[in-house]
């Protein structure tokens, strides 16, 4: 298991470069001088000059990558010239609520996907199957900001029962303030949930092991939770690691619209204020998520698979 | 469906008899999925002569009005008509699917023959590429180059590109794989011919039917994107009107007149419906045809 | 010794169908298994006879239609209730499957799997059930089987993980056991050892056999009466010393010509052609587009299932011609 890890680890690492050259090449798209279009209205030639010698920008390409990942390794992502500060404490005070949302939305998603698709998978080629999987297809265009604004026209403005904009002040309340958000994002991703889950529960109620429990007449309970669940927890959890891409895709839209004060709004408003080094920081921290995720997922398969964790 | 045809003839003529094959083929997703499409693409490229009204036309006297007979889907704050709008917009939108589909597929699919056919230091090469485009959400890799390259279409058109090719060069990458150890590749092979024909003119037929199924659904997330963008006022400059730029405009009117907010959306909603029912119904004939 | 005596299974002009009726892949087959009796059936894949297993088991897929009657004792299977059938299978019906490899829950501890059987079938504590596991385990020759209970499916070697099937299909002390091609995806000498387990658990157990497969030789192993299938029904039926001997059916004699065994080192024959579709079968007699002895009656109209001696059936009208077909392609054997 240690050494499933560590393997697993040592072959982050490559990615894990790749992933600052890329975000490091961002700022080269820019262009024209990316000094001139930070500074916008306020550059001077001796601003710009200046502003070049801070980045680096006169350097050789490979100097500069050099110089920015090892600023990066010492936590030093630069500084935001709007709000004058450097970019990973702004940054890094956000992961919190970014995280609780991504969390609360993927409960959410779940608590809504799980039982349709079960439902569905059991019942197929049923009535009750082809509704749902009608349902869950039309939905699949649901664009989450118009999801976003409706929910909050309609459960926040019209009912009040929610919030519709802010964290809140922290624990319950919070929760409060982004049960909204939530339910916006966990609604945009269960189509593509409900379908994913229904194809893998299809596949697990063919398996032959599953024709060995019924003909040994096991007790319906028992097949459902051993042999059923229990099989299904491995796809559950594949199907949420690769669609993780898109629940914070998801996330990043909602934070603004419903102005939560997380890693998605910093995004969005560092791009009217061509905030680059926000942007590279927050483009970074979202990578490195979308990679510790993958990384659980493969650690939880070594928990959840006996074929995994018992290899030698 | 494609295997099946000889040897011998060009890739056009057997992407166009597979095309035919597919859309006459009974099936009830498949036709609902095409004629909407069709329906929707004629609609938008027809708009000029279907549309009662200049989506542009302003008319503040008229600001805000509900559905009526006149102006179906109602009339916008500055008085033009949601439904000339949402008619025109999707000239913009499918364009957005359309173009974001297709430059991807190509380059994944050249990325993805080359990787797969040489394998070796290239293949392990550009595998390390994909997995680290992959890492990134899409929206959000797509919105920071576009952030750095400035607002507009093309700008997205160029994002996109730089992201979604992965996907398209993953599917194809494998494919060959299995392909290349097929018996018509070691036949050509051994006939002697160059490796770029052996690679576009036989496994290229033989491995892109997947990669339209996954078009299908790339073109919806395509639009969602493409939206989204338009939604930050990232896209494309007011008035051309946009599915997302009309919702973002909208939405401060939305308690007094939600229809400038509904019919956009709804019109996301019916186009991501359509090509969904089509892209699944591709996704059960391919998996029909090729049962490995 | 169980503690039911095990009952007559008798199956009555059972049929099959998908499609809405059209194709019909079990037609009509009735059988007969005395209490404590073994009875094979031999037929290829496609024959239908896996099917006629799941029937009996209330397991078929779905868009299945059943018509006839499969009577144990005097209950109708086909008629019971889902409630009902679940305590039956297991306690009374059991069965054994083909593929070791994906048979087995692969998350679920093997000693666990078991015991789960046995306290689906009554009130035990979860010791006892563990227990009653590990001494299945044992019976069905695996050592070591306390530490070996704790183990994970894909720990085990195909022969063992039959095994854990049989002691799975066992634990419920069934008075019938349903077998489907129990040895085909082992290799030989694992396939003796089962085999001998399976003949041995059946005596001790005094349980009825009904062992379906395509290998002749495995049915003779274990099976008084034997029947072969073709196309969904049975073509012939009898003691299995008989039907091997003195095989009263064309299908049965190719069959039997075409096994490396009876060949002495010629040519082996095989039968022309292959089975049909289940749409797409032909007015009389299945087999006739193959069989070298058809003649326009065969093709005529549907051919009975007649007893030609006591014991004995067979659905070829031209049963006293066939020691013509076995000279004939035994003299080509030698000389081909």
């Amino acid at each position: 298991m240690i050494r499933y890890l560590a393997g697993r680890l040592v072959q982050i690492v490559p990615v894990l470069f790749g992933v600052s050259m890329i975000v490091f090449l961002l700022v080269r798209l820019i262009p024209g001088d990316p000094a001139i279009s930070i500074l916008g209205s306020r550059a001077t030639p001796e601003l710009v000059a200046r502003v070049r010698d801070q980045l680096g920008l006169d350097l050789p390409l490979w100097q500069q990558y050099l110089n920015y990942l090892g600023n990066a390794l010492r936590g030093d992502f630069g500084v935001s010239f709007f709000y004058q500060t450097d970019v990973s404490s702004l940054a890094v005070a956000r992961i919190p609520l970014t995280l609780l949302l991504i969390g609360y939305s993927s409960l959410l998603a779940l608590v809504f996907a799980v039982p349709f698709a079960t439902l569905a998978a059991i019942r197929r080629g049923g009535v009750v199957d082809q509704a749902i999987r009608l349902v869950f297809t039309m939905s699949l265009g649901l664009p989450s900001f118009w999801l976003a604004i409706i929910l909050s026209l309609v459960l926040g403005v019209r009912l009040r029962v929610f919030p519709i904009s802010g964290a809140g002040t922290g624990g319950l309340d919070t929760i409060w303030h982004l049960t909204l958000p939530a339910v916006a994002i966990a609604l945009s991703i269960s189509p593509i949930l409900v379908r994913s889950l229904r194809s893998s529960l299809i596949e697990v109620l063919g398996s032959d092991y599953v024709i060995t429990g019924q003909a040994a007449g096991l007790r319906r309970s028992t097949l459902l939770w051993s042999y059923l669940l229990r099989n299904s927890l491995l796809p559950l959890v594949t199907i949420l690691s690769i669609n993780v891409g898109w629940l914070i895709g998801g996330t990043v839209i909602v934070e603004q619209i419903f102005g939560l004060p997380g890693l998605g709004s910093l995004l969005i408003t560092s791009i009217t204020t061509r905030d680059y080094a926000i942007i590279q920081i927050v483009t970074l921290i979202l990578a490195v998520l979308v990679i510790a995720v993958n990384l659980l997922t493969d650690l939880s398969y070594a928990a959840l698979d006996p074929r995994v964790s018992l290899q030698r | 469906m494609m295997v099946a045809m000889p040897l011998g003839r060009s890739v056009p003529a057997r992407v166009a008899f597979g095309a035919w094959r597919f859309a006459t083929a009974p099936s009830w997703t498949r036709r609902i999925g095409l004629i909407g499409i069709v329906a929707i693409t004629l609609l938008a490229i027809l708009a000029p002569l279907v549309s009662p009204y200049d989506p542009t036309a302003l008319n503040t006297g008229l600001g805000l009005t509900p559905p009526s007979l006149a102006h179906p889907f109602g009339t916008d704050q500055l008085g033009r008509d949601v439904f000339a709008r949402v008619l025109y917009g999707a000239r913009i939108d499918l364009q957005i699917g359309a173009i974001g589909v297709a430059i991807p597929l190509v380059i994944g699919v050249i990325v993805g023959l080359i990787a797969g056919y040489y394998g070796g230091w290239l293949d392990v090469l550009i595998g390390r590429v994909i997995d680290i485009v992959v890492a990134f959400p899409f929206f959000v890799l797509v919105i920071a180059i576009v952030a750095m390259l400035g607002p507009g279409l093309v700008n997205f058109y160029i994002a996109v590109s730089l992201v979604s090719w992965v996907a398209y060069a993953r599917i194809v990458r494998g494919e060959t794989l299995v392909a290349k150890r097929r018996e018509y590749v070691l036949t050509a092979r051994s006939l002697g011919y160059r490796d770029a024909r052996i690679m576009f003119r036989h496994i290229l037929p033989n491995v892109v039917a997947p990669t339209f199924v996954f078009g299908m659904s790339d073109f919806v997330l395509d639009i969602l994107a493409g939206a989204s963008l338009g939604f930050f006022g990232l896209g494309v400059p007011t008035p051309t009107p946009e599915w997302g730029v009309m919702i973002a405009e909208g939405r401060n009117f939305i308690i007094t007149a939600p229809w400038v907010v509904i019919f956009p959306g709804l019109a996301i909603v019916v186009v991501g419906f359509f090509f969904s029912l089509l892209g699944d119904s591709l996704a059960d004939q391919v998996r029909r045809v090729d049962p490995r | 010794m169980s503690i039911r005596a095990s009952e007559r299974l008798i199956v009555d002009s059972l049929t099959v169908a998908f499609d809405s009726g059209r194709r019909r892949v079990v037609r009509d087959v009735s059988l007969a298994v005395e209490p404590g009796e073994a009875v094979g059936i031999v037929g290829e894949s496609g024959s239908g006879k896996s099917l006629m297993l799941r029937a009996i088991l209330g397991l078929l897929p779905a868009g299945a239609r059943l018509t006839g009657s499969i009577r144990l004792g005097d209950r109708d299977l086909s008629r019971l209730g889902a409630r009902e059938m679940q305590a039956l299978r297991g306690s009374t019906v059991a069965m054994v499957f083909q593929d070791p490899m994906t048979a087995l829950n692969p998350v679920l501890r093997v000693g666990d799997a078991i015991a789960q059987v046995v306290s689906s079938h009554g009130r035990v504590s979860h010791s006892a059930a563990r227990r009653a596991a590990i001494e299945l385990m044992e019976r069905v020759g695996i050592r070591d089987a306390a530490s070996r209970s704790r183990a994970y499916p894909h720990q085990f070697s195909g022969g063992m993980r039959q095994r854990i099937v049989i002691a799975m299909a066992l634990a419920a002390r069934p008075t019938l056991l349903l077998a489907d091609e129990p040895t085909t995806a082992l290799d030989v000498i694992v396939q003796a050892e089962i085999l001998r387990l399976l003949d041995r658990l059946r005596r001790e157990e005094g349980m009825s056999l009904l062992l379906v497969s395509h290998d002749f030789a495995v049915v003779s192993a274990l099976c008084d009466r034997v029947g072969v299938m073709y196309a969904g029904e049975l073509v012939e039926h009898g003691a299995a010393r008989d039907v091997l001997s003195r095989s009263l059916h064309p299908y049965t004699i190719g069959l039997l010509e075409s096994l490396p065994e009876a060949s002495d080192g010629g040519r082996l024959p095989s039968i022309p052609g292959s089975p049909p579709e289940p749409g797409d079968l032909a007015a009389g007699c299945a087999f006739s587009p193959r069989c070298r002895m058809a003649i326009d009656e065969c093709r005529a109209a549907p051919i009975p299932f007649l007893e030609v001696t006591p014991g004995r059936r067979s659905r070829c009208i031209r049963v006293a011609d066939l020691d013509v077909l076995r000279a004939t392609l035994a003299a080509e054997a030698a000389g081909g």
